[in-house]
């Protein structure tokens, strides 16, 4: 429940009932901060996306609007 | 060129240009963390932006991003039928197996220490997960995909995805209480 939470995949009312249990319970608040610093240190530490492939990707969509390939039958 | 086709060719590349260049970057992540190859996860983006373009006449536009992790998904299908027959292991028994290790003793700290360990025990749990694991967590923490999006992408139901990166979660977080850095856990 609480990585839901930390995930903001909970409803409304879950979310409310999480929040004010954490005003209180202080071994849940560590457990949710443990999980906060644990998804901090994977951004960190974990190279994401390679830029110069990003940057190659653009320039491939930037050719498709400029010169668009032949739509047939096919696709997706 | 008809004038029709012409039109049809503009009114594809206005959607092109509004619907999914903007949703590159995430594209580009997301396919980095299924492939785990630079060269694969430029490939298939590649990939899916030409079917994304062959198949702009049929989206409402509504949710791009969804749409373009479908066609992304059934690229990646196609992909892997064409190269490798899978041959997978299932990762819950291979998490269960890797749980069932015991940890090693550690002493229980009443607070969390963040600092370099910290983020070496991290990172260290983080790449020892199996696969399946592994790429759920990057999905949502790293590309920051909701659990749907995830499990679209994954093609599997929104369940897994929650559970796979709950106990991939718990898994690294058991392992910062076994090296001292984080309280050990005494609750479900």
């Amino acid at each position: 429940m609480l990585q839901s939470y930390l995930d903001g995949e909970t409803d409304d009312v879950t979310t409310g009932r999480v929040a004010r249990h954490l005003e209180d319970c202080r071994r849940c608040g560590l457990e949710l901060s443990t999980y906060e610093a644990l998804k901090a240190a994977l951004l960190r530490r974990v190279p994401v996306v390679d830029e110069l492939a990003v940057e190659r990707l653009r320039s491939f969509a930037l050719r498709i609007v400029e010169s668009p390939p032949a739509v047939g039958s096919g696709g997706s | 060129m008809e004038p029709a086709e012409v039109a049809a060719n503009e009114a594809r590349r206005v959607a092109f240009a509004r619907y999914v260049v903007p949703e590159l970057e995430v594209l580009a992540r997301v396919a980095t963390s299924i492939t785990r190859r630079h060269a694969d996860a430029e490939d298939l983006v590649q990939d899916t932006l030409l079917r994304a373009y062959q198949g702009i006449d049929r989206f409402d536009g509504a949710h791009p991003r969804a749409w373009l992790l479908t066609i992304m998904r059934n690229a990646e299908v196609n992909r892997n039928r064409r190269r490798r027959p899978e041959l997978m292991t299932d990762p819950d028994t291979e998490l269960n197996r890797l749980a069932a290790r015991p940890d090693a003793p550690g002493h229980t700290p009443e607070e969390i220490v963040v600092g370099e360990q910290f983020d070496e025990v991290v990172a260290a749990a983080f790449f020892g997960l199996p696969d399946k694991f592994r790429q759920v967590l990057e999905l949502i923490d790293l590309d920051g995909l909701s659990y749907a999006e995830a499990a679209q992408i994954l093609g599997v139901p929104e369940g897994t995805v929650m559970s796979r990166a709950h106990r991939a979660r718990k898994r690294i977080r058991d392992r910062l209480g076994a090296a001292g850095l984080a309280p050990r856990r005494r609750m479900m």
